[in-house]
């Protein structure tokens, strides 16, 4: 009887909305939340290569997945930092390396920005 | 039964846009430096694309190393050869000629002869090892070639550069103020919140952003304290830690000294300016480092005056201590 009740107000494609809507909600949720934690992104010629979790430890080889471009971004202890350029002058190399305080390792003969840009602020002059 | 589809598919459409097109970054190199554009709302991709090629063409008119450009030709050109110019780079002149005289002469862009023999111009430029200043002699001959008013004859009506007797090797380069300049007018196009970021250079547009001013020691990424941008203004910094080199222990940067070409030593490391003339700001930045704190406030105060700006500034000195000049909610980080 109940179930009949349900089934006179609620037709099959109600549920399907509520369903599609609850999802969006959540999904909604997640990526709003995301930017919480500290994240290390790469864009190689502008474009974002690499998005990567500040507190995890790893070495990426750009070599391995970008044609031209030997550049190591190395992250360890929460900082990250450029370990090898094959570029001129080696300013990325020499550069700091960047916490979850925030800023920019760039290289421009290749290209290459690594940016962790601190929750707090929107960007950095 | 049909109208219930349609509305069920409009419902997942609504989803999907409100999951995936809330904003738009993209990075992109250009005036030697990176361009990072955000802008919010549906399909501002195609917008971030449009700025960045606005600013490839204001560059390819004002690059002094660009071979055909604007200030490429003044550079190469010959004494009492008129060269015809774009209107940009008439509208940077008219900036220049005005704040060259109201930070009198701390701000000169004919210095760009004394920026390529310290090889501190973008195209000569690097941390090469052992790097050593020019000898004394070098730079006052450098420096005979400096002064905005003595070296140039400009004519706004014809639209014209042209150099003056004697000045066959004279150079100008915007390079202290072009960044600011291009912010400003990409803002012009734009009617969405957005943030554009120009090797620093910052404006807002649409909604209040809050910024972070680099460190100038501790380490050059992370940032010495923030305040909120408000929209329609843009922030420009200038610093002694960007383009430096070591010798023999002693700090030498890229901001020279019009006066004495050599780096200026005036007690700040860093100056920020915010206020709604990119130009102005861009330039003023550079000018205020140049002339330390009380003389610095003093011309931001003239500007603000004779231009009618409403300027703010950040003051970071030698020490690592700090002074606000003008309304700006700035907060040094814990």
């Amino acid at each position: 009887m109940k179930n009949k009740l349900f089934k006179d107000i609620f037709k099959k494609g109600d549920i399907l909305i509520a369903v599609v809507l609850i999802v969006a909600v959540v999904l909604t949720a997640v990526f709003a939340t995301r930017t919480e934690e500290s994240f290390v992104e790469i864009y190689v010629d502008g474009h974002l290569a690499y998005q990567l979790d500040l507190d995890a430890d790893i070495v990426v080889d750009l070599a391995d997945t970008i044609h031209k471009i030997d550049l190591v971004v190395e992250v360890k202890d929460g900082m990250v930092k450029v370990t090898e350029s094959n570029c001129p002058d080696k300013l990325c190399v020499h550069s700091s390396a960047v916490s979850s305080a925030g800023g920019m390792i760039i290289c421009l003969p290749n290209k290459v920005v690594v940016k962790v840009t601190p929750k707090e602020v929107d960007a950095i002059s | 039964m049909r109208k219930k589809t349609a509305l069920f598919i409009i419902t997942i459409l609504i989803c999907i846009v409100s999951l995936t097109a809330c904003s738009s970054t993209e990075q992109f190199f250009v005036f030697g430096t990176f361009l990072d554009v955000t802008i919010d709302g549906i399909s501002s991709s195609k917008l971030v694309g449009q700025i960045n090629n606005y600013m490839v063409g204001l560059e390819e008119v004002l690059s002094p190393t660009i071979e055909g450009s604007d200030l490429y030709k003044i550079n190469n050109a010959k004494a009492g050869e008129a060269i015809h110019c774009g209107e940009d780079t008439m509208a940077l002149f008219a900036v220049a000629e005005t704040l060259h005289k109201l930070t009198d002469g701390a701000y000169d862009p004919t210095i760009y002869p004394l920026v390529r023999l310290w090889n501190f111009s973008g195209d000569k430029f690097s941390h090469v090892e052992g790097k050593t200043p020019p000898t004394d002699d070098a730079i006052s001959n450098a420096l005979r070639l400096v002064g905005f008013d003595k070296v140039f004859a400009i004519d706004h009506v014809a639209g014209t550069v042209t150099k003056k007797q004697g000045y066959d090797n004279a150079m100008v380069d915007f390079g202290g103020m072009a960044k600011g300049y291009a912010v400003d007018k990409a803002m012009d196009s734009l009617d969405k919140k957005a943030l554009i970021n120009l090797g620093g250079n910052i404006g807002a547009i649409g909604k209040d952003y809050t910024i972070g001013i680099g460190n100038p020691r501790e380490s050059v990424t992370a940032y010495y304290g923030s305040f909120t941008l408000c929209q329609g203004q843009l922030i420009s910094t200038s610093g002694d830690y960007e383009r430096c080199f070591f010798h023999e222990g002693e700090r030498y940067h890229h901001i020279l000294n019009p006066a004495t070409g050599k780096p200026s030593n005036s007690g700040l490391i860093s100056v920020s300016i915010v206020c709604s003339d990119g130009a102005v700001g861009d330039a003023l930045s550079t000018a205020v480092m140049v002339l330390g704190a009380e003389k610095g406030k003093e011309v931001v105060a003239r500007i603000s005056s004779v231009l009618g700006l409403d300027i703010s500034a950040i003051l970071i000195f030698s020490d690592l201590s700090f002074e606000v000049v003008g309304q700006i909610d700035f907060v040094k980080k814990a």
